[in-house]
């Protein structure tokens, strides 16, 4: 049976979303068809596993101690179990889902990670990982693409900003540009209040992003993952209502704190899938990834693509659980013909540079001594 | 005094002797064991079979015997000569070990000249050669303290100076007898080699019965390595293969090569090859394959399979081992496979570049020295466009055989047009060479056959410029041997301007060809080894040029 790896946790403010995350996925996969281990990235940067994890009452009073340690090695696609610093081989990895939001997870280091040990994985790759990640950037790449965002000044840590620069009407938002949740964002009014919101906002980041903070919008979430025949599925438009990070089950599905699909007109509903399909195409994204869109004035704008959404947005896709399992599968058996496929391309070549060096002067390489 | 300085026979264990015996078993041990280092290479080769060991050591052809006896007799010379000359100085009792000298002598420039002869192959380090290296070096040792007792002990007999001072030059032919040696070695460790085998071999079953993979067994008497390639290439679009390493197709190859075996892989392909009746049906019960792929039948390995009626039975025992939801695929592009296909009753295919009832066959097949493109039918899908940088017809055949098996597999055809063009050239399978001579040199040197040439010549044809081609003809083809090379050698006079003939193996029968199909004389060269061939070859190369390297061997026929 293949094993499939969870990472959830990590070094990250949405450390605890992401448990819900990963508990979700884990006992979602499908038992019948793959054996699906729970990784989970301690605050402290280390990584436990065991069946303990798959409880979400048990993290308030686990001894992490207690738990199996895990440890990754380079070009090695196997589990292994730290036990006093001896290496013990667990089992083979097929295949990685990604279940870290933000910084050390969603911004592509489990997907660099997973590359160096050739373990395939359902989530996006390192460069739509870590673009996805940072708003500039994010930015940058959809107004190549022609895909509108809000205009936006952005500052790099020590750099000031003057009131002449601000040509954009108050209130503003004052942001972080890569911590995903939000946490550090701060609506101004005035100049004055800019500068302390700046302060707090480059607490998390390095980069710090200041956007009009527009009124009458609607919010509008749609995701879009690749099937196993290749294809890119997008779902149907949701307007959240309210501002939960996370929704339950019962809170998606019971206390109408959204709004699915979402009551928008037709035109716009089908512009915001198409542009998700084209975003998710463009930025060769894998797995399930959820873009955020604001409807102002009839316009469509994108205000952020989540690489690791929460819950994995499952909810986009499926009314049930047991359709999750489903989804899950599919998403897996993409990775795994992709991961085959790309085992098959050429590492090396060889360039002749090496042999022969030695002629060529290669005195000048050695250390001056 | 006494000629070997002791009194009784008892004598012959004490004293100095108790170091001496030891010293000198031990130490003739060793050098015979780097002496013997050819011989450990040959049984390693023959594939630890007692049987093709004995037939290389018989084979007329092979200079090591007279090698061993010019060592032994000129150990055995010098050292009379050293002993006598020095016993006057010396006297009786030292001057007899002084012919160690010479014999040390001998046998290091002996090792050493076995060094510098270049082995093609070189020794493989397993834990099997381990153990028989161990088995050898102690039966060595002991062969030599035994020689040593009764030398001394015939010296004691016999009384005389000469026989005491002569006595050890004794050992200077057992040199002469180590091939025999390695064998009684090979002989005491086969039961435990034996034992070991099965359980290998039982764990190997077992990994493959637990494991949820599907199980592809490919065999024929050509293409084998080819094909599995080319199938691991095009299925690895989609899914995790495993595939039997190079040409490791015997029941302990496929077993070293199950050992990488773990729960990513979705696929396992083996390559089975016989050289007798009911090998395949054995790496069957270790594999049990539900696909089984035949690439074609011809006769090769004829001189152990007896008569061709045999290979094709032993090749068929693949589909006999099928269960009934198994799949059978079989090349359209070889007469005996067809005539196999047909006795099939099972679900198959088959497939081939030739054809339009195949359910796999390419059209418009276009080759030049960038590769070959050509167009996909799949069981009347939509066609594909396909290329790749494979050369010659054959390999257009070996492709839609694999296609086949990929299609029905769960690929579809743009799935395995991708697998196509990302397939690379085989190691020594018609593989072109980069250089930067403007030369197109083509390398086709692994165990070659008679089919393989043909389709060496196709892709010669395909280039313009002069040809050149190096061969030291074909081998292991029983009686046939001496037709087949003369063939060989009118067919290459048909497509080649110049031959370079390597070894003098099977030089006649290639040059009668090569004068038999109409080629001038002075368009052949005899080169005795490869090296001395590549000599000849840089001499007459230019620019434009066409090189073709076909087929050359294992260290026991060179």
């Amino acid at each position: 049976m293949k094993n499939i790896i969870v990472i959830f946790g990590g070094q990250s403010i949405e450390h605890d979303v992401s448990i819900i995350t990963g508990v979700l996925t884990v006992n979602s996969i499908d038992k019948e068809k793959y054996n699906a281990i729970p990784i989970y990235v301690h605050t402290n940067g280390k990584a436990y596993t065991g069946i303990e994890l798959l409880d979400l009452d048990n993290y308030t009073k686990l001894n992490f101690e207690k738990l199996k340690k895990v440890e990754f090695l380079l070009a090695s696609n196997a589990l292994y179990i730290n036990k006093k610093g001896k290496l013990k081989e667990n089992c083979r990895i097929s295949c990685c889902i990604n279940c870290i939001h933000g910084e050390r997870g969603e911004d592509g280091c489990i997907s660099a990670l997973m590359k160096m040990c050739n373990i395939p994985i359902a989530s996006p790759d390192i460069l739509s990982s870590a673009i996805t990640m940072d708003k500039i950037f994010t930015k940058h790449i959809l107004k190549t693409l022609k895909i509108k965002t809000l205009p936006y000044i952005f500052l790099s840590r020590g750099e000031s900003i003057s009131p002449s620069k601000l040509n954009i009407n108050f209130p503003l938002i004052v942001k972080p540009a890569t911590a995903g949740s939000s946490i550090g964002i701060s609506k101004v009014n005035d100049f004055l209040e800019v500068k302390s919101a700046i302060i707090n906002a480059f607490k998390f980041s390095d980069k710090v992003i200041i956007e009009p903070c527009i009124k009458d919008f609607i919010e509008i979430n749609c995701a879009g993952y690749k099937n196993s025949q290749n294809k890119i599925v997008v779902s149907l438009c949701e307007k959240p209502i309210g501002k939960q990070q996370i929704l339950t089950f019962d809170d998606k599905y019971k206390n109408g704190s959204r709004e699915f699909p979402a009551n928008i007109r037709v035109s716009l509903a089908e512009k915001i899938r198409k542009t998700t399909a084209i975003i998710y195409d463009k930025l060769n994204l894998n797995g399930i990834v959820r873009i955020d869109y604001f409807i102002y004035k009839d316009e469509v704008y994108v205000n952020e693509i989540n690489s690791v959404p929460g819950s994995l947005a499952y909810y986009l896709f499926c009314d049930t659980l047991s359709e999750f399992t489903t989804l899950l599968t599919d998403l897996i058996t993409e990775a795994l013909q992709r991961g085959a496929k790309n085992s098959q391309q050429i590492t090396h070549f060889n360039s002749g540079i090496l042999t022969g060096w030695g002629s060529k002067g290669s005195k000048h390489l050695k250390k001056n001594k | 005094m006494f000629p070997i300085g002791i009194e009784k026979f008892t004598d012959l264990f004490g004293g100095a002797n108790v170091i001496i015996y030891p010293l000198l078993s031990i130490g003739n041990g060793i050098l015979l064991f780097f002496a013997s280092m050819k011989f450990l290479l040959v049984l390693q080769q023959s594939g630890y079979h007692g049987k093709r060991y004995f037939k290389w050591l018989n084979d007329k052809n092979t200079p090591y015997l007279s090698r061993l006896m010019l060592l032994s007799l000129l150990g055995l010379l010098f050292f009379c000569v050293l002993n006598t000359c020095f016993e006057p100085i010396l006297g009786l009792n030292i001057s007899s070990y002084v012919g160690f000298i010479a014999y040390l002598i001998f046998m290091i420039l002996y090792v050493d000249s076995e060094k510098t002869v270049n082995a093609k192959v070189p020794l493989k380090k397993t834990f099997r050669l381990v153990r028989l290296c161990v088995t050898y070096l102690i039966v060595l040792s002991l062969i030599s303290f035994g020689t040593i007792i009764l030398t001394d002990f015939l010296a004691y007999k016999i009384g005389d100076e000469i026989s005491g001072l002569l006595r050890y030059s004794i050992l200077c032919l057992l040199p002469l007898l180590t091939p025999v040696f390695l064998f009684l070695a090979y002989c005491i460790n086969e039961p435990f080699e034996e034992i070991i085998r099965i359980r290998y071999i039982r764990k190997t079953k077992q990994k493959l019965e637990n494991s949820d993979v599907i199980k592809i067994g490919i065999t024929g008497s050509f293409g084998k390595t080819s094909v599995k390639e080319i199938l691991k290439g095009i299925l690895s679009q989609k899914y995790r293969v495993l595939a039997t390493p190079e040409s490791y197709n015997t029941p302990m190859g496929i077993c070293l090569a199950v050992k990488n075996l773990d729960s990513t892989h979705d696929i396992f392909i083996a390559e089975m090859g016989a050289r007798s009746k009911g090998d395949i049906k054995e790496l069957c019960k270790i594999v049990k394959p539900t696909v089984a792929v035949l690439t074609g039948v011809n006769n090769q390995h004829l001189e152990t399979f007896k008569t061709e009626e045999v290979i094709k039975q032993t090749k068929f025992e693949l589909f006999e081992s099928l269960n009934s939801s198994g799949l059978a695929f079989f090349s359209s592009d070889n007469d005996k496979s067809i005539e196999l296909s047909e006795k099939y009753n099972g679900e198959k295919y088959i497939a081939g570049a030739n054809g339009e009832q195949n359910f796999v066959y390419a059209t418009n097949i276009e080759t030049n020295q960038n590769g070959t493109s050509f167009t996909l039918n799949i069981n009347g899908e939509k066609p594909v466009k396909c290329y790749t940088t494979l050369l010659g017809h054959h390999s257009i055949s070996n492709i839609c055989l694999a296609s086949a098996v990929a299609y029905k597999i769960g690929l579809r055809p743009k799935e395995i047009s991708w697998g196509i063009s990302t397939l690379q050239t085989i190691g020594h399978r018609l593989e072109l060479i980069p250089n930067n001579k403007n030369i197109v040199i083509i390398d086709d040197s692994y165990n070659s056959n008679v089919d393989g040439v043909k389709s060496a010549m196709d892709v010669l044809d395909t280039f313009k410029g002069r040809k050149i081609v190096l061969t030291p003809g074909l081998v292991e083809l029983g009686k046939l041997e001496n037709v087949i090379n003369f063939q060989l050698g009118k067919t290459l006079s048909y497509h080649a301007d110049i031959v370079i003939v390597i070894g003098k193996h099977n030089a006649e029968m290639i040059i009668q060809g090569l004068i038999e199909g109409g080629m001038n004389k002075e368009n052949i060269i005899f080169a005795k080894t490869l090296n001395k061939g590549n000599i000849a070859l840089n001499e007459i190369v230019k620019e434009g040029d066409v090189v073709l390297f076909e087929n050359d061997l294992p260290d026991n026929y060179s």
